[in-house]
């Protein structure tokens, strides 16, 4: 069902994440939660973040649109249509935000206003960017709101956040990130908060939105929500991205140790239910004190001698993906 | 919208809001019911009781005065004390601290301190310099009041707004591109309200008080002019021959802040979509 990604020169890239680096000053020191992170999305390519919390996943997102605290520090380059986002004023950042790019949030529950209708929620960002007038804002909603399959969507427009199921919520807060048509959505772990049932439909919406053109960068540590919906995948551990492809090859054959391990991890319905879960040892590492090597090497079950001394780096392999890793990497270089 | 409904499913915030109708009513056109002025003596009526036939509905007080006048035109001062003094407080108080809680870091630091600084100031010195220099007047009292009143409003709802400016919906206006006074005009302000009514309600009894304390204290509403705080004062001392001095403008005062507890309640609930 995965397109597999054609390396289509021609069109240049809708985002180019270039040697991103988000820093956050805490009284403990200074936590790198982005550490070089690299990236290019063309129109309608769909690219999923996978890691665990503290991976730097969200943060990057965030970096992205611009949301981030005053205490955090960015370095690289982040340009979206050839203009760069970083340091960009927040007067034209606005004008971007909400209409060119928009971003989904993974609690519906607390994403909403809850002083707000649903039809104001939605008809905000119209009024905002286009400066059409109630009435037209209030026509746009409701199609939107039937785009995204709320039942009785006219019903809905005057209804309170409160009034609404969490699915049902997730819907509007997709519905108001694609009301304006952006080109891109970032959408940070749109389906944790919500049942396993909910879950494939906000996929199957995410799926049709991506059908449309829209180009989708996805962030969650789920991978079978990335195998549904995602062309290319990247893997993050501790900011730094570890390993890079496009979807088949990746969990056909992942070359990092903590892919592998990731995958190892997914519960499948032909496990034994007394095997036990093959998680992977140990914790994510202490972003103020990482180690000197690679940020994995305490947990590899494939350690060696330099993995600990130093730092791999993330090269291109044959197959079109990239990898961070000693042991796939020939000696000499990195 | 569906807030009136609710306000009127409340049978107690109804009779509040209705009590304190009359009472603004009767200030207002209170002068109407009786023939008496608020400063004219009948000397053959020192501390009388209540005379309906007369027209003396209230009695007089120590000084021959008809208490009803006074009590109304009392009414009038410490309604207009009060009202204005809540709307500064909303006015100030909400602009004030949902900025200096939006903005943060060195913007909040320096409002908070002239906050502080205002907080710290001696009262009721500040009130004597200012009738020294500008005369015993109302506006004065207005002035004072409306100076220090403000401040905890502002610092409830600094507060509130640092607690709500990390929710996730003020995170995702940004995402869709709104600016900084369209978030704190849509999305922080509005969810204010409950706090801010409960505030209000305390800010007007508040005001009410300091203006009979500024009376007591021969600083604020001067003879033959009266307030609340004024009547309740004279009532108390001659409370032993004549109680109805006391008896009355006390109870339109407690009457008229149980019906703002009650009213403001109300308004809280009816505010409160999720109910």
């Amino acid at each position: 069902m995965d397109v597999p990604v054609g390396q289509t020169e021609s069109n240049p890239p809708l985002l180019t994440v270039s040697r991103l680096a988000t820093r956050f000053r805490t009284p403990a020191g200074i936590v790198p939660a982005v550490d070089g992170v690299s990236f290019d999305l063309r129109a309608g390519e769909t690219l999923g973040i996978v890691g665990e919390s503290g991976s730097g996943k969200s943060q990057t997102l965030f970096s992205i649109m611009g949301l981030l605290p005053p205490s955090a520090a960015t370095e690289g380059s982040i340009l979206f249509e050839g203009r760069e986002l970083l340091g960009m004023p927040s007067r034209e950042l606005n004008r971007l935000r909400g209409d060119r790019l928009a971003m989904v949030f993974q609690d519906p529950m607390t994403a909403l206003n809850p002083y707000l209708t649903i039809e104001r929620q939605l008809s905000e960002v119209l009024q905002h960017h286009r400066g059409l007038s109630r009435r037209q804002a209030r026509a746009e909603a409701l199609a939107v709101l039937q785009q995204v399959h709320i039942p009785e969507a006219a019903r809905q427009l005057d209804r309170y956040p409160h009034q609404l199921s969490g699915g049902m919520r997730q819907r509007v807060v997709i519905a108001m990130a694609m009301i304006a048509k952006p080109d891109l959505i970032l959408a940070d772990e749109p389906t944790t908060a919500l049942d396993v049932t909910i879950q494939a439909e906000i996929l199957d919406l995410l799926a049709e939105l991506r059908d449309g053109g829209t180009a989708i960068v996805l962030v969650t540590h789920d991978l079978g929500v990335v195998a549904r919906l995602c062309d290319r995948v990247m893997v993050m551990y501790a900011g730094k991205v570890v390993e890079e492809g496009a979807i088949d090859a990746v969990f056909r054959q992942p070359r990092h140790p903590y892919t592998a391990a990731l995958l190892e991890a997914i519960p499948r319905l032909d496990d034994d239910i007394g095997d036990p879960r093959k998680a992977i040892e140990g914790q994510p590492p202490d972003l103020l004190d990482l180690p000197p090597g690679c940020a994995f090497a305490p947990r590899c079950a494939l350690v060696r001698d330099v993995c600990t001394r130093r730092s791999p780096a993330l090269l291109r392999h044959a197959a079109g993906g990239a990898v961070s890793c000693h042991l796939v990497q020939p000696e000499g270089q990195s | 919208m569906g807030g009136l409904q609710r306000l009127k499913r409340n049978p107690a915030a109804v009779a509040g809001l209705a009590v304190l109708g009359i009472i603004m009513l009767l200030a207002c056109f209170g002068q109407y019911l009786t023939p008496h002025a608020i400063d004219e003596v009948f000397w053959d009526r020192i501390s009388a009781p209540p005379d309906i036939d007369a027209g003396f509905y209230f009695g007089t007080d120590a000084n021959g005065r008809d208490l009803f006048a006074r009590t109304l035109e009392g009414a009038r001062v410490s309604l207009l004390v009060g009202v204005s003094a809540s709307l500064i407080s909303l006015v100030i108080g909400v602009a004030y601290g949902a900025t200096a809680g939006y903005l943060g870091g060195k913007t909040d630091n320096v409002m908070m301190r002239i906050v502080d600084i205002l907080y710290s100031l001696p009262f009721v010195f500040f009130v004597i310099l200012l009738t020294v220099y500008v005369g015993r007047s109302l506006s004065v009292i207005f002035i004072t009041i409306g100076a220090v009143i403000w401040l905890d409003m502002a610092r409830i709802v600094r507060g509130q707004t640092l607690a709500l400016k990390h929710r996730d919906f003020v995170e995702a206006a940004r995402a869709l591109g709104a600016s900084d006074r369209r978030i704190l005009m849509r999305h922080i302000i509005p969810n204010l309200w409950g706090p801010v009514i409960i505030s209000v309600l305390l800010v007007i009894p508040d005001a009410i008080l300091t203006e009979s304390f500024l009376s007591f204290l021969g600083l604020g509403v001067q003879e033959p002019d009266t307030s609340w705080g004024v009547l309740i004062g004279d009532g108390a001392q001659n409370m032993m021959g004549a109680p109805w001095s006391l008896l009355f403008p006390g109870g339109f005062l407690a009457v008229t802040l149980l019906a703002f507890n009650f009213a403001g309640d109300g308004v809280r609930d009816a505010l409160d979509i999720r109910s």
